[in-house]
């Protein structure tokens, strides 16, 4: 057997690194660069501010504002999201008739990008010529016509259950890979001990799920945190900026009002707030069970578990 | 340093990017590019016809047309200026121009244009584009507004004339509203692009101005204050359309052009949508109602050219022929647009459609938004605050001040 | 009634909500693009039009160049995967059975790379692409996605060279094969699949991707689907839903039908149990 020569996985990785240290690199060090100087809207330095623009971001009213919105529409979405994904992917992991149809129907969203499925809600739900409204009315649940937008807290509500209904195709996908891994070994030894449908769940499918979950929630926080389209193109961030969250208003600050420093150093302050949430998640939710990690491993843990409370 | 940075950034991928890079933007020498922003489907076509027959014309310079929608306009133009790949020359909001000027990013003019090319516009749409004893610009595009009336509701509501006071209005828009069935009095608008300019023609015709004597924001004078109550009432007493604070200004000409506005403040623009969507809804134009004075809001969009353009004396050359008054008349036509050249306002186009010249004829009364650096975000907060009055959030009062801060601290900056 | 009809019944019946609502915008799509544009704002919606019309299609195909834009996001679109995967293989092969320094710091850089998200950089992306003269190339943008897209592409192909048993290498290799002749010849067959779905998602992230496109392609010859249709929308005075819905329509439907035929493998390969 040939020995792995020392430097062969560091080539292997090369082209993915250097592709992608081509492409960001700059670009972060022009942002963060940006974060501390004055610069004017055409992104050309002026002065040295040291933490100037951050202490400007941090005194701005609608900044503040802004990042408890982003709390609330990352925590909505993504809570919403991995709860009614984990028990859409069990049923799809079930055996019935027309389960690929009804996989590929919840996988549909996935097929649009962001920005046309934000147009295409933005019609739906429109006061007077969307088919929201008309269908309501139809069907007798409604009478007139209620203007969606209008509000910032139907606004708000509005979007962060499109954003749930675009991020289920995803995390339903990983959960279904997560579930066919638990082998029927598993459940079958459970059912011969006795054990009902929520013990089986509570005791195999939730801890065996337990990796799967936290890269769903890892990453969905992501990707919702960095959401920009369905909240730019829907509302725009308003009422009274009331539905604008971080990437929405640096977006705002940088090419509408030409602060381009302010946005920087939002920008920065988004990627910290990212980079701690990440690291403070993994060491809450790391493995107490090793052994829990790799679903052949854990047979014998989980019917431990599952014994001690049957006693 | 940054071309160091980039550089050595680069270095590593370049083979490989060499071997990418296809395109690239080596324009050559003898290129002016000029890039505008659609009013309609029709614009990019327009100009590109007229580069088209410029170049023709004569063999200095090759005249290049790149256009894009409006939205995307503001980023593309502040990221090509930031990596020094801008146009020669670009269209823009009248209201971008300020700020891009006092950064550097355009050229003056005034030295570049002929005494005859001068006078040949309007003075008051010329004017708004100068600032601190430069021209920054030319009025590529001017508009005023008017009250869009349908006459159909108007008759079946038994009202004979269109209202001439903001009473009346609120009389003759109640009337509307009750003929029910998803009817609606008057439009107000409270969402998206020129909410503000909605809230101005209430703010001028009750006697207010957007930045006041005194030199600071007129957004929470007493004038301010009745003239945003003044649409309040009209929410309040359920003669708008509902949902004011999701409403655009699309959504309002989508109502009207459905026959469910009784009437909608808007520009000459509208025209030509009814009259390709809707041709069967009846309508006229009258003058904005008042309180106390009378007013309109001119909008002007301007077309400047760059600082960094090595071909300035060219561009406004071309420029000179997309302003002659062949050109403009076909822009007038195609876009339904005010004239801003004087040998324009005697055109018949202009004069013989009472709907196009109802707004030639309140000109005289026009306001404009002031030019200064950081509008965009002023407008931005009383658009908030306008937002927050009229969902009844929030008095129109503490709206307002809170908004006139904002302006305050940025006319300060 | 069998067991399965039962579970088949309460199966749908658990899963009916949120398939109406998925399916809603789809049918108002439809609806609305085959609508003509003098009935789209009238004073009795209904769900049909009175005299349904191809017309928009037809419109958004030759007068709006959207043939164009196909055309541009589909070699964009096979670029970007192309390129991920050609970059993601051997780092996944790395990042799954090699053990060397590092490779937890490199597992944290690519999840680095995911939290950054485009629109903060388009100043950067735009003035670094404008310095080597690549604004305007198809080509920039194909490195610029799979930069993006390349650490979720490794994360894929990692997990399911995961489950591909260790064994059947090191038996190519006692039967004197190379390490890259084992690879080649016993590795990659048996993880095709894993790879093709990973081109795939590749494939529909390239083909939905907006921030880049519109940053890097300047050009009107050059836009891609979604930054046409974006342009759709962005004409000042009105917004032409009928032509909006019947471009979305157009562009969804090859997606979609990609994701009916591949659901199953989608799904075996997406364990990403192993992206930590």
């Amino acid at each position: 057997m040939k020995r792995i020569g020392k430097f062969s996985p560091y080539l292997l990785i090369a082209p993915s690194f250097f592709l992608s240290v081509f492409v960001i690199g700059y670009p972060i060090f022009d942002v963060v660069r940006m974060s501390l100087f004055k610069v004017n809207r055409f992104g050309k330095l002026q002065k040295f501010n040291g933490f100037g623009n951050f202490t400007k971001a941090f005194s701005d009213d609608v900044f503040l504002q802004t990042i408890g919105q982003t709390a609330i529409w990352t925590v909505s979405v993504v809570g919403g999201t991995v709860l009614l994904s984990i028990p859409i992917a069990m049923i799809l992991n079930e055996d019935f008739y027309g389960r690929s149809v009804a996989r590929t129907i919840i996988l549909l969203p996935w097929a649009v990008s962001l920005a046309m499925t934000a147009v295409v809600w933005t019609w739906v739900v429109n006061g007077d010529f969307g088919t929201l409204n008309m269908t309501l009315n139809s069907l007798g649940l409604m009478d007139g016509n209620y203007v969606w937008l209008a509000n910032a807290d139907a606004a708000f509500t509005i979007v962060i259950l499109i954003g749930i209904l675009v991020s289920i195709p995803f995390t339903v996908t990983i959960f279904l890979g997560g579930l066919t891994s638990i082998p029927d070994t598993l459940y079958e030894a459970a059912m011969t001990d006795g054990a009902s449908g929520w013990k089986r769940f509570r005791y195999i499918t939730m801890p065996l799920l337990k990796p799967f979950t936290q890269i769903a929630v890892v990453l969905n926080v992501i990707y919702v945190f960095n959401s920009f389209p369905l909240i730019w193109i829907m509302t725009n961030g308003g009422p009274a900026n009331q539905t604008d969250i971080l990437i929405t208003y640096v977006y705002k600050q940088a090419f509408r009002f030409g602060k381009l420093d302010k946005a920087a150093a939002g920008s920065v302050v988004m990627f910290a707030m990212l980079v701690i949430f990440t690291i403070l998640y993994f060491y809450i939710t790391r493995d107490k069970h090793p052994a829990a990690k790799k679903a052949k491993d854990a047979d014998d843990a989980v019917l431990e578990d599952l014994n001690v409370s049957k006693a | 340093m940054k071309s160091r940075f980039l550089t050595a950034c680069a270095v590593g991928a370049l083979i490989a990017a060499s071997a990418l890079s296809t395109v690239g933007v080596a324009y050559a020498k003898d290129t002016i590019r000029v890039r505008l922003a659609e009013y309609s489907t029709k614009t990019g076509p327009f100009f590109k016809g007229l580069a088209e027959k410029y170049n023709a014309m004569q063999d200095g310079v090759e005249v290049k047309v790149e256009h894009l929608p409006w939205p995307e306009m503001q980023q593309q133009l502040v990221t090509d200026i930031s990596a020094g790949t801008a146009p020669d020359i670009s269209h823009m909001a009248t209201r971008w121009m300020a700020g891009f000027a006092k950064d550097g990013a355009l050229a003056p003019i005034e030295g570049l244009m002929s005494d005859s090319f001068k006078q040949s516009f309007v003075p008051t749409f010329l004017d708004l584009q100068k600032q601190d004893g430069h021209t920054w610009g030319l009025p590529i595009a001017a508009s005023a507004r008017g009250m869009f009336i349908n006459k159909e509701l108007f008759a079946k509501a038994g009202i004979s004339s269109a209202p001439k006071t903001w009473d009346e209005t609120l009389a003759a828009a109640k009337k509307i509203s009750a003929l029910g069935d998803q009817i609606y009095g008057i439009g107000v608008q409270g969402h998206d692009l020129d909410t503000e300019g909605y809230w101005f023609y209430s703010l001028w015709t009750h006697g207010g101005a957007i930045i006041g004597e005194n030199g600071k924001s007129g957004f929470a004078s007493a004038e301010a204050i009745a003239a945003t109550d003044n649409y309040i009432r009209l929410i309040k007493e359920g003669a708008t359309q509902p949902g004011v604070t999701a409403s655009s200004r699309e959504d309002l000409q989508n109502l009207f052009a459905a026959g469910k506005l009784g009437m909608v403040l808007s520009g000459p623009w509208l025209n030509k949508q009814l009259s390709e969507e809707a041709p069967n809804i009846k309508y006229e134009i009258a003058a904005i109602p008042t309180k106390t004075t009378s007013a309109t809001y001119g909008v002007t969009d301007t077309i400047s050219v760059l600082d960094t353009s090595q071909h300035k004396e060219e561009a406004i050359k071309f420029l000179e022929f997309a302003f002659n008054d062949e050109n403009r008349l076909e822009f007038g036509k195609i876009e339904g647009f005010v004239p801003v050249l004087n040998s324009m306002a005697k055109e018949k186009f202009f004069t013989d459609d009472p709907n196009m010249a109802v707004f030639l004829e309140m000109s005289p009364v026009a306001r404009f938004a002031p030019l200064v650096p950081h509008w965009e975000e002023m407008a931005d907060a009383l658009k908030a605050g306008l937002s927050q009055a009229y969902s009844g959030d929030m008095s129109s009062q503490d709206a307002l001040q809170k908004a006139a801060a904002k302006m305050d601290e940025l006319l300060a900056e | 009634m069998s067991p399965k009809l039962k579970r088949s019944l309460i199966c749908w019946g658990l899963l009916s909500p949120i398939v109406v609502v998925i399916l809603f915008p789809y049918l108002t799509m439809l609806s609305t693009a085959l609508t003509a544009k003098s009935e789209i704002f009238v004073f009795e919606k209904s769900w049909f039009p009175k005299v349904p019309t191809l017309e928009n299609f037809a419109m958004v195909w030759t007068e709006r160049g959207f043939g164009r834009a196909l055309a541009n996001s589909l070699y964009i679109s096979i670029g970007a995967t192309l390129l991920s995967v050609i970059v993601a293989v051997p780092a996944a092969y790395a990042m799954s059975r090699l053990h060397f320094k590092g490779r937890n710091a490199y597992r944290i850089y690519l999840l680095i790379t995911q939290m950054i998200s485009p629109i903060v950089l388009i100043i950067g992306l735009f003035r670094l692409f404008a310095f080597l003269g690549m604004v305007n190339s198809m080509n920039a943008l194909i490195a610029a996605q799979s930069a993006f897209f390349m650490a979720f592409a490794i994360w894929m192909t990692a997990s399911y060279f995961d489950t591909v048993p260790k064994e059947l290498e090191e038996a190519a290799w006692l039967d004197g094969a190379g390490k890259f002749t084992a690879f080649m010849r016993v590795f990659l067959p048996l993880c095709l699949p894993g790879i093709a779905v990973t081109a795939l998602f590749t494939f529909i992230n390239s083909w939905n991707e907006y921030a880049l496109a519109l940053t890097l392609l300047r050009d009107n010859a050059s836009h891609t689907v979604p930054v046409a249709i974006a342009f759709l929308t962005g004409t000042l005075y009105e917004i032409e839903w009928n032509l909006i819905m019947a471009a979305t329509f157009m562009a969804t439907i090859p997606v979609a039908i990609i994701f009916a035929s591949i659901q199953r493998y989608l799904i075996r390969g997406l364990s990403l149990g192993g992206v930590k």
